[in-house]
């Protein structure tokens, strides 16, 4: 219950994208190792899209919701 | 290296660091949000101007990934110590104990954010006296904004010869200067000469903020010598030992404002009413809060802990190289960008230490202090719970800002960009340049958030810019780190350290606000002595 609520609060979900960036590292190392450009890419969007969440989450989402409204 | 160095291309390398300026000075946006924007114009201007490919981009961030987790870990243990006084009430106890100790504000204000930050630096740096003195300085009623801007001068005089002068062993090394030569020691006397200035400036400057004139004229003299202490202090030792320049003058000063605080002029109770900086009522208002029978020394003891284990793992030669046997780095291929600019291969990246990183001096220190004060009762139920979920939440945000903007930085190192933006600065002004060279060395702090990173990034650029200007390389070494250490108070990661902690997250540009307009005055002041003492 306690971690469901957590992980509903913005320093819950930048945890997530951090943990995201994480698993991105090692897509990225392991690509940039074995040469497999395939790897690296995933890994590249990966970081990309959890880097970004944060100013589209407080800037675009948010906006949108309270023009919305 | 064929990129072109031209205006346009300048002005594509500068984008990323103007927009992140306007983004969080004009628009207060937090720096969690703005340092992904710069993040992404410096890929998209790597890719499409300097010709870099994926590779490159993800080699480099890769790069960034890692030294921003090294720097992560250190903000993660500082907060989860931060917490562990937070969560026993133990900075009420330091409050007025240190009150009783120093009735006089102004010293009080001076020892809790400047002398204390420099004894934080001596030994731990990489932003932990921001992250630690925030809170403190909140605890003794200082507004939570003055609280993060305070530290941040506090401690960055001591980041050249700081963190047992790790900065300036990078310096060395980048510009080729071998340890114990006539250009070494000369280097090292002007670091520490403009350093002093700068310390000078930062004493003078918390007076300000305090009471303006009126604390001017209370606090000059104690400023005058705190700064022949450390500044002196710190421009005698270079000469025999970098390694302790910094450190030493910090503890004797912290020794120093004690006695200080004995002397008729400051044993009395005195303070500015009006203070800009003070928030008296609510720190008084958390009196009930305060951990029963718990004493100043008790209060102290994870920083005590802190301390004396930094202490002996860095100083004590055998215990150093045992623990830092264990060694963990990632190795990494060469990469070329369409302009021949390299990135050449490495074995081990960056490696890192875990037993001698100061992440792991404030990770025992906390779990020690947390047993200790369960033990003492002053830590109830659920408490230890509550102290790293706090410690988790609390860091998570300014993490990443950190991985953003070091990635930021790589990347534009890896696909030429800083190089540019450095060689343009030198091509147009010619002689003139060594006005600037404090500023690149600021530069170099403000966007990697560590004056080693500026001065492994521009000190090379810096010794060669000056020897084919024919003006002597160690001054303008001098100024590039004297300029790293003041652009460490105005550097995005640091600023959020202290917003973390102070718990104002998203405060950034209104921090940024107040202190750019006393570090560029200052670089101008340092240049300007360069420019002088070059054209001699």
């Amino acid at each position: 219950m306690e971690e469901q609520k957590f992980f509903r609060t913005r320093a819950g979900r930048l945890t997530i994208a951090f943990c995201v960036i994480m698993a991105a590292f090692v897509l990225m190392l392991t690509g940039l190792h074995s040469d497999n450009s395939m790897l690296y890419s995933v890994g590249f969007v990966m970081t990309a899209a959890a880097m970004l969440y944060s100013p589209i989450e407080v800037h675009i989402y948010q906006r949108l919701k309270k023009s919305k409204k | 290296m064929n990129i072109p160095v031209n205006l346009f291309m300048w002005v594509l390398a500068c984008l990323p660091i103007i927009v992140l300026l306007v983004l969080m000075i004009r628009f207060q946006w937090g720096a969690t949000d703005a340092a992904p924007i710069g993040l992404a114009i410096t890929v998209f201007t790597g890719i499409v101007f300097y010709k870099a490919d994926l590779k490159v981009i993800v080699s480099e961030g890769s790069k960034g990934i890692w030294n921003a987790l090294t720097i992560l870990i250190i903000v993660w243990t500082a907060v989860l110590l931060y917490q562990v006084g937070n969560e026993t009430h133990a900075f009420l106890v330091i409050r007025d104990g240190m009150r009783k100790l120093l009735p006089n504000e102004l010293l009080l204000i001076l020892a809790m954010g400047w002398i204390f930050e420099s004894f934080l630096q001596g030994i731990t740096g990489f932003g932990v006296p921001v992250a630690v003195g925030a809170p403190l300085l909140i605890g003794i009623g200082v507004k939570p904004m003055w609280a993060v801007i305070i530290p941040l001068l506090g401690q960055s005089w001591g980041n050249t010869f700081g963190t047992l002068a790790a900065a300036w062993d990078a310096l060395g090394m980048s510009a080729g200067l071998t340890t114990g030569s006539r250009e070494y020691l000369v280097t090292a006397l002007w670091a520490a000469v403009f350093i002093w200035v700068w310390n000078l400036i930062i004493g003078v400057t918390i007076c300000w903020f305090y009471g303006k004139g009126k604390a001017i004229r209370k606090g000059i003299l104690a400023v005058a010598l705190i700064s022949v202490i450390q500044g002196g202090g710190e421009l005698l030792l270079t000469q025999v030992n970098t390694t302790i320049a910094c450190f030493v003058p910090a503890c004797i000063s912290l020794i120093i404002i004690l006695m200080l605080g004995r002397l008729p002029a400051f044993r009395n109770e005195w303070n500015v009413k009006e203070s800009q900086i003070m928030e008296r009522k609510t720190a008084a208002q958390e009196d009930g809060e305060k951990p029963e029978g718990m004493t100043l020394v008790q209060a102290f003891v994870p920083y005590f802990l802190l301390s004396v284990i930094a202490l002996v793992v860095l100083l004590v030669e055998p215990v150093h190289t045992f623990l830092g046997r264990i060694q963990i780095g990632f190795s990494f291929p060469e990469t070329v960008t369409g302009y021949g600019y390299v990135n050449e291969a490495v074995e081990s990246f960056s490696p890192l230490s875990p037993f001698t990183h100061a992440s792991m001096f404030l990770l025992i220190s906390s779990l020690a202090g947390m047993i200790y004060y369960r033990k003492k009762g002053w830590i109830k139920k659920g408490g230890i719970g509550r102290i790293f979920i706090r410690a988790v939440s609390m860091t998570m945000p300014s993490g990443m800002a950190i991985i953003g903007l070091v990635i930021m930085s790589k990347i534009m190192a890896g696909t030429g960009q800083t190089e540019v933006l450095a060689n343009g600065i030198a091509n147009v002004l010619g002689k003139v340049y060594v006005i600037l060279s404090p500023f690149i060395g600021l530069l170099g702090s403000f966007m990697t958030g560590s004056n080693m990173s500026s001065n492994i990034l521009f000190a090379g650029f810096q010794s060669t810019t000056a020897n084919l200007l024919h003006v002597d390389p160690s001054i303008v070494l001098g100024a590039q780190t004297a300029g790293g250490s003041i652009g460490s108070a105005i550097s995005p990661s640091n600023i959020i350290l202290g917003t973390t902690t102070a718990n104002i997250l998203g405060s950034e540009g209104k921090v940024l606000k107040k202190i750019i307009v006393i570090t560029v005055p200052a670089a101008v002041v340092i240049g300007v002595l360069v420019f002088a003492l070059t054209s001699l």
